[in-house]
């Protein structure tokens, strides 16, 4: 298990160098090494420092987020497609945000902010809708769709009623890690590293969780509770993590099964693999969406699709064979 | 209730509908406007507004409301789950992804083809939905596989607008779901080509309450029921996309519809098609005066006064169900 872990860091650490390295100017991987390992000042420093370096970290940090979440909200819901898009909190999220950008174009700094609060409202709606059933799995994914929905349509509406500054939105929407700097990596890595912990501590809980209801009631879990504290854990981590890459769909998905692939069910691994493999995933995304047709940068939110369709229907035939 | 209580009730509001339709909007149009515009026109500012606008219009709202009623019926029939509908069947996000390449690789070309190319978006997205769900259509699989291939639909969509910069305003309306591209000429075949699919399927119903029976009772009574199923989703599947190439994606009609047709008139599947042409003509044209009226004078688009009220109808929709299942 230790050299699996191993294996995908080293896996991570390539991949977030050959992203610094890569980019509309190239910068020679000797360069970057001294940069990092040796603080050693090279010509390339200021690209370094600036663009490639907090660039790579929100990417990271966004990904490990997004995933651990994704992971987690699977084993809680007990089932494998469910992701943070797909119960609303997404949608929430992008209601903050595209009130921040077509309201308040001025005050970009306002955007994490708005897109937290929007994340937050829906869930708090979530929360209260689906009390009265103790949180049942199937009324959480039900009620968050039709949460989603309503935001959706919301959405749409601010779209088509501000049709002339549409652009920062649609970005937004797909999820890019364009305009990232220190100060947004500070934040988030703060966050991430108070919220990882908490979900790890608690991987017992969703184990429990995943073997159903009746068995973890037998074995002394204590439904409701556990059921909210990972849930609000989820939807901290998705809702910090969304607020500063945008709405980057199937990431959080997609990663968890490959863990699965990887380490198997058991969450104690699960979701640190997710952590890592989700990473992977959006520092690849971003590394593509640059190279592809220089000087315009496709969003890694569709390459994060454009990946993640094909290996979704892949997932699923699979199941479908199983049964 | 009874049936000539609903058709009266359906005479009354669609009469209505179609004054009220006539008359709000930034131009104002009397009702001596609107029957001199069709009856004698003579090209006033009111009448011109009457013909090449509102009309035109309130014809569209009918036809969609129409095919996406019948199409959610047919589904939610064929899978035996009352939450099935063109939305949630992925027909109407793939119908929207394949209109926009379509759109972007060739131009705008004349509307049969883009809805033949809507069929075929119609297809694919219910092919991955049904791939996703097997055969078994349970709420709980269907609507998250649906969710699912919604957002892969529409993000690629959304790629294809964003890395492309031309005309994305129009696009973006369009994709929200909206009528205001509305125009008489050219229609014809569409209309007409309309009017037979929703034909056949209203001869089908008695078929398809055989399918319903179950699938070794309807063989046993001498039915292809593979031919009969796959049949009736292509049908279905056609009116998806002919009506997501005309007005985009308007979410929810072939959802709300069917349900309450059938809380009204029972589970004859010929009656359940009949009134849900009228239900979802109504419920068309009346979101349509709505969204006309939300942010007076701006318009918005009608498929977002549709989402407003389909997501409660659907939360409820589910609560009910779980409730009757115990």
């Amino acid at each position: 298990m230790k050299a699996k872990f191993i294996y995908v860091g080293l896996l991570l650490l390539g991949v977030t160098l050959l992203s610094i390295s890569f980019g509309a100017v190239y910068i020679p991987i000797r360069h970057v090494f001294q940069e990092l390992f040796l603080m050693y000042p090279t010509e390339s420093h200021y690209i370094i420092v600036n663009y490639r370096l907090p660039r790579v970290l929100i990417g990271i940090l966004a990904g490990i987020g997004l995933s651990a979440s994704g992971a987690l909200f699977q084993g809680v819901i007990k089932n494998p497609l469910v992701s943070p898009d797909v119960i609303g909190i997404t949608k929430g999220a992008g209601v903050g945000a595209v009130i921040v950008l077509l309201v308040f174009p001025k005050n970009q700094w306002l955007l994490p902010l708005g897109a937290f609060i929007g994340a937050m409202i829906v869930s708090i709606l979530l929360y209260y809708l689906t009390k009265s059933d103790g949180f049942s799995p199937k009324k959480v994914l039900l009620v968050g769709m039709a949460l989603g929905i309503v935001c959706g349509a919301f959405i749409n509406y601010m779209i088509t009623k501000y049709s002339f500054d549409i652009n920062s939105v649609l970005v937004w929407l797909t999820g890019s890690l364009w305009g990232s700097n220190y100060s947004k990596v500070f934040i988030l890595a703060i966050s991430i590293a108070v919220l990882l912990p908490l979900v790890l501590v608690n991987y017992r809980a969703i184990n429990n969780l995943i073997l159903g209801d009746e068995v973890a009631v037998s074995i002394g879990e204590n439904l409701l509770r556990s059921r909210v504290i990972l849930m609000v854990l989820g939807i901290l981590l998705s809702s910090i993590s969304v607020a500063y890459v945008g709405s980057l769909g199937f990431v959080g998905l997609i990663a968890p099964h490959i863990a699965r692939k990887i380490v198997g069910w058991n969450s104690k691994y699960n979701i640190l693999m997710s952590a890592f493999i989700g990473a992977i995933l959006i520092t690849l995304g971003d590394l593509a969406g640059r190279l592809m047709m220089p000087p315009v940068e496709i969003p890694v939110g569709i390459f994060a699709v454009v990946f993640g369709v094909p290996y979704l229907l892949y997932l699923l035939s699979d199941r479908g064979r199983k049964g | 209730m009874k049936k000539w209580k609903i058709v009266l009730m359906f005479s009354v509001l669609l009469s209505l509908g179609f004054l009220l339709s006539m008359s709000i909007g930034p131009i104002e149009v009397s009702a001596k406007d609107i029957y001199s515009s069709i009856f004698k026109f003579t090209g006033t500012k009111a009448e011109n507004a009457v013909i090449t606008v509102r009309l035109p219009r309130f014809l569209l709202a009918i036809v969609v409301g129409m095919s996406l009623a019948v199409a959610g019926a047919i589904m939610q029939r064929l899978t035996n789950n009352p939450l099935a509908s063109p939305q949630l069947i992925g027909a109407n996000s793939g119908a929207a992804l394949f209109v926009v390449m379509a759109m972007y690789l060739f131009g705008e070309k004349d509307s049969f083809s883009l809805t033949l190319v809507g069929f075929l978006g119609a297809l694919s997205g219910g092919s991955i939905v049904y791939a996703l769900t097997g055969r078994v259509f349970s709420p709980i699989k269907l609507s998250l596989a649906g969710f699912s291939v919604q957002l892969l639909l529409s993000s690629l969509t959304q790629g294809i607008i964003i890395t492309n910069s031309r005309v994305k305003d129009n696009v973006i309306f369009w994709l929200v779901g909206s009528l205001d591209k509305a125009k008489l000429e050219g229609m014809t075949t569409n209309y007409l080509f309309l009017l037979i699919v929703i034909g056949i399927s209203i001869l089908g119903g008695k078929k398809l309450d055989i399918l319903s029976l179950g699938d070794e009772v309807a063989s046993s009574l001498g039915e292809n029921t593979k031919f009969l199923k796959i049949l009736y989703m292509l049908l279905a599947l056609l009116l998806t996309g002919f009506s997501v190439s005309l007005a985009g994606p308007v979410a929810f009609v072939g959802l709300i519809i069917p349900n309450i047709v059938k809380m009204l008139v029972g589970d004859n599947m010929k009656e359940i098609i009949i009134y849900s042409t009228l239900g979802g003509c109504l419920l068309l044209i009346y979101s349509d005066i709505a969204s006309r009226l939300i942010s007076y004078p701006f318009e918005i688009p009608v498929g977002i006064t549709t989402a407003l009220l389909g997501a409660p109808y659907f939360l409820w929709l589910v609560k009910r169900r779980d409730k009757s299942e115990g």
